[in-house]
């Protein structure tokens, strides 16, 4: 059985220091020698080119936050696959040399696993959590009926004062 | 690479039938989820599915009933006297739950399928909770039931009490889960397993002692909170009142009975005493006397509490916290049992205590539902004002209830209070005996409220106009499943108690009395 | 040795980013401090032999969470924070709780040290992944699956109370949408009454 060693991982900590080295480095160099010139459009905040109008700190939709939410859902199951991915030839050789079927059980357990990852995607699908498209303009719909509503109510009632 | 690993290999132990009943809610609840995503306008056939899985859940684990106990997946589950007694009792909290809360479906807008599925779920849980042998199984277990109840006490969005309640019962339920979750991984440290089995044998003879005391005390904080024991029990009030009444009476009984049967079995079979090693009577007696303690605040807070209430909900959570109380006389009397025998028939009085619990709460709340009307409204005392001779069915069939959760004689509360009571005084213990008189001395406190709400409904007259509600079909079937339990428990308990007593799988039992 | 330099250099960190977490008034400061903690936390991890244990603590914890905790932030939108006066009183009961809670824990450690000292296996691998997947796979089945329904609710949990109308509401408009959208015009009224 292979042990466990540090050095092993030394890769991942180059990969850090050399990340967080070349971030530091990019926001260094062009302190150091980029020219500056203060002009109230370079210091304004960029938006594609557009004038920024408003405030940044503004309400936004909840929806985003669902597919955050199942975002994170969906990423603890996979995080449950991972071992399986890295076990499962393992558990195969075992189940050659030994009466115990390993390998087959793992598979069996990891497919009810995912079948039932599954029928949470289709529940989630099948009530319209990914239908932005329709949710907003039915949204849109009701508002500009409520809209008319209330203007024709308006109308009839300045009708009737007259 | 690939000979070497085999010792370390452990066989999974498939052994399907054991948790068959378990699996078949779990496969319930995911049918329903998916008929209410292909067919979402229906308001009845997900609870009617609902009802026929629980059923079939139910006749399996009868099925099971005459087995000796056993256990599988690695003893990770065990099917005993425990596991069966209090898997039954949550079937029947469930199957209710759905019968009451169609009325409450149908009058407001809930996602009803989707209600539907989550209880399914949370049952699922709870039968974990009875079965898991193993520190890991219980764990998860609670969790499943607690995610499900907090998205359920939430389920009225636009009601800012239901919000509440929800928030509210997120964050401490949280907190306690994680209070849980620390005491297993220092019993873990402990003992080296979380196998319960395995602990209560390691527990003479532990690695660490001192993580083990810290351990249980943790345990105690987290399964306390979930059975609302004084002084973890402040959440209750403000989430019963706001949560939609049925899912209250759902938390009241189910999350209640099963937060007790992990509690016994972790308790009572995982920490027993084993008479003449120190470290054994030290855990032991440590626990006895924190929870008699506890015991007998929980009884006297919520009943004193309960009679300053103005609000049905709000006197029946304290009366919950206070029933916690009653129901942890008979913890107490299994975890001093003398023998085998004992602790056994002690585990069955507290399930049985469960199932007298659970009928007779539920039918109120059941009665509650109906009178409360759309979001609840009605549910202050001035509301029952004079409705007995108007509406003279359910007055009395509340009146039934109240004198059930009194205790009165051939109610199914006396007899629930008397199985409890007795492994507690014969135990012979002075702390113990004190702790009975003071659950004798509650019960008579406890008197004031419950008859104060049949007084409010017979003797006070209303001044507004008020029309008895019709009664639903599914409500009628809810009320006679409770009304006949109510009285079948209180005349006839010696069958249910026989049933109840199996034995239990935890083997180590080499008690004697302490010095 | 490196694992001793390694430990108190992240230990360190955890600690300093845990103290600006708190310290800082605005939200979005705090919650970058934590992803510091995270990831400190994690090189932890990998010094203690549970390479799992870190990938997880970057990929849900520093990844996952953080974008949940980021978003609410966001979704409150919280103006300026006015000190709070009310229930000043609770900060004395907060820190006696606390104190005790580090008191505990320092028994927990002073308990574990006196105790007699236990065979440690240090070739130990059983916080390698190989190991955790055989273990999932062959000894905690059961578990497993119990997770998948967890999981299964927790999106049910998710997607009911985050949705924005009730569900009649719902169902009715995508249903609209949809024959609208098979048949191409639009039926409703939408003329202002003259």
């Amino acid at each position: 059985m292979s042990e466990f060693s540090l050095l092993d991982y030394a890769p991942i900590g180059v990969m850090f220091l050399v990340a967080i080295g070349f971030a530091a480095s990019q926001i260094l160099v062009t302190q150091l020698i980029g020219p500056r010139k203060r002009t109230a459009t370079k210091l304004m905040p960029y938006e594609s080119g557009k004038d920024p109008v408003g405030s940044a700190r503004d309400r936004f939709s909840i929806k985003f936050y669902t597919v955050a939410v199942i975002f994170l859902l969906f990423d603890i199951e996979v995080l449950f696959m991972i071992p399986f991915a890295v076990a499962f030839k393992e558990l195969l050789a075992q189940e050659k040399i030994s009466t115990i079927a390993f390998g087959t059980i793992a598979f069996v357990e990891i497919m009810i696993f995912i079948s039932t990852l599954v029928v949470g995607y289709i529940y989630v699908w099948r009530k319209g959590t990914f239908e932005w498209g329709l949710q907003a303009r039915a949204e849109a719909r009701a508002e500009a009926k409520e809209m008319v509503k209330e203007k024709n109510r308006r109308i009839r009632e300045t009708q009737r004062v007259a | 690479m690939n000979t070497i690993l085999l010792q370390n290999l452990v066989n999974p132990n498939v052994n399907l039938p054991i948790v068959l009943p378990e699996m078949i809610v779990a496969l319930t609840g995911v049918i329903v989820m998916l008929y209410d995503s292909f067919v979402p306008r229906q308001r009845s056939v997900t609870g009617a599915i609902s009802l026929i899985g629980l059923a079939i859940s139910a006749f399996f684990l009868v099925s099971m009933w005459n087995d000796a106990p056993q256990t599988g997946w690695n003893g990770m589950i065990a099917s005993d006297g425990l596991r069966l007694s209090f898997t039954i009792v949550f079937l029947l909290v469930s199957a209710v739950t759905i019968l009451i809360s169609s009325v409450w479906a149908d009058n407001e807008d809930v996602p009803i399928g989707e209600y539907h599925a989550l209880l399914l779920f949370a049952t699922f849980g709870m039968m974990f909770m009875a079965s898991g042998n193993d520190l890991v199984i219980i764990f998860l277990g609670l969790e499943t039931l607690s995610i499900a109840t907090y998205v359920m006490a939430g389920l009225r969005r636009g009601d800012l009490k239901s919000n509440e309640s929800a928030m509210k019962y997120f964050i401490l339920g949280s907190f306690a889960s994680a209070f849980l979750l620390y005491g297993m991984a220092l019993i873990y440290g402990a003992t080296g397993s979380t196998n319960i089995t395995e602990i209560a044998l390691k527990v003479a003879n532990p690695n660490f002692p001192a993580l083990l005391l810290v351990g249980g005390a943790m345990m105690i904080v987290g399964f306390g909170f979930k059975v609302a024991t004084v002084p973890f029990h402040v959440w209750t009030p403000d989430v019963y009142e706001g949560a939609p009444t049925p899912v209250t009476a759902f938390m009241a009984v189910g999350s209640k009975s099963a937060a007790f049967a992990s509690f016994l079995r972790v308790f009572v079979l995982g920490f027993p005493l084993i008479a003449g090693v120190q470290a054994s009577e030290f855990l032991h007696e440590s626990w006895v006397t924190a929870l008699s303690v506890m015991a007998i605040l929980t009884m006297t807070v919520g009943n004193i509490a309960a009679i300053l209430q103005d609000n049905v909900k709000r006197m029946l959570a304290y009366s919950s916290i206070a029933h916690a109380g009653y129901a942890m006389v008979g913890f107490i009397g299994a975890g001093m049992a003398k023998n085998m025998q004992q602790r056994d028939a002690a585990i069955a009085a507290v399930a049985f205590y469960m199932l007298t619990y659970a009928v007779t709460n539920l039918g109120a709340f059941a009665i509650v539902t109906l009178l409360g009307q759309k979001n609840d409204r009605r549910t202050a005392f001035e509301d029952y004002n004079g409705i007995g001779f108007r509406a003279p069915a359910l007055a009395f069939t509340l009146s039934l209830f109240m004198l059930s959760l009194l205790g009165l004689p051939l109610t199914a509360g006396f007899m629930g209070k008397v199985m409890v009571f007795r492994p507690a005084l014969e135990a012979n213990n002075l702390l113990l005996t004190v702790m009975v008189i003071a659950a004798a001395v509650n019960t008579a406190i406890s008197a004031y409220y419950y008859l104060r709400l049949i007084v409010v409904m017979f003797f006070r007259e209303r001044t507004t106009d008020w029309l008895a509600p019709r009664i639903p079909t599914a409500l009628t079937a809810a009320l006679l499943i409770t009304v006949l339990g109510v009285l079948y428990f209180g005349i006839f308990s010696d069958g249910v108690i026989e049933k109840f007593s199996k034995s239990s799988v935890g083997t180590v039992f080499k008690a004697g009395t302490r010095p | 040795m490196a694992t001793t330099a390694l430990f108190f250099v992240f230990a360190g960190l955890a600690i300093a980013c845990a103290i600006s977490m708190v310290y800082h008034k605005n939200p979005l400061y705090s919650a970058i401090s934590l992803i510091g903690v995270f990831v400190s936390l994690s090189v932890l991890y990998v010094t203690l032999a549970a390479p799992f244990i870190a990938a997880v603590q970057i990929l849900i914890y520093a990844g996952a969470i953080m974008v949940l905790v980021v978003f609410v932030i966001m979704l409150l939108n919280m103006e300026e924070d006015k000190p709070l006066n009310r229930l000043r009183y609770l900060y004395a009961i907060g820190g006696g709780l606390g104190l005790i809670l580090l008191v505990q824990t320092f028994f927990v450690f002073y308990a574990v040290m006196r105790a007699p000292k236990q065979a440690v296996n240090t070739e130990e691998t059983i916080g390698k992944t190989m190991s955790i997947g055989t273990a999932m796979y062959t000894e905690y089945l059961l578990p497993v699956e119990i997770v998948g329904i967890l999981l299964l609710m927790a999106i049910i949990g998710g997607v009911i109370l985050v949705r924005k109308l009730s569900q009649p509401q719902m169902e009715s408009m995508v249903e609209r949408e949809l024959e609208r959208r098979h048949e191409g015009e639009d039926k409703d009224d939408y003329r202002i009454a003259l």
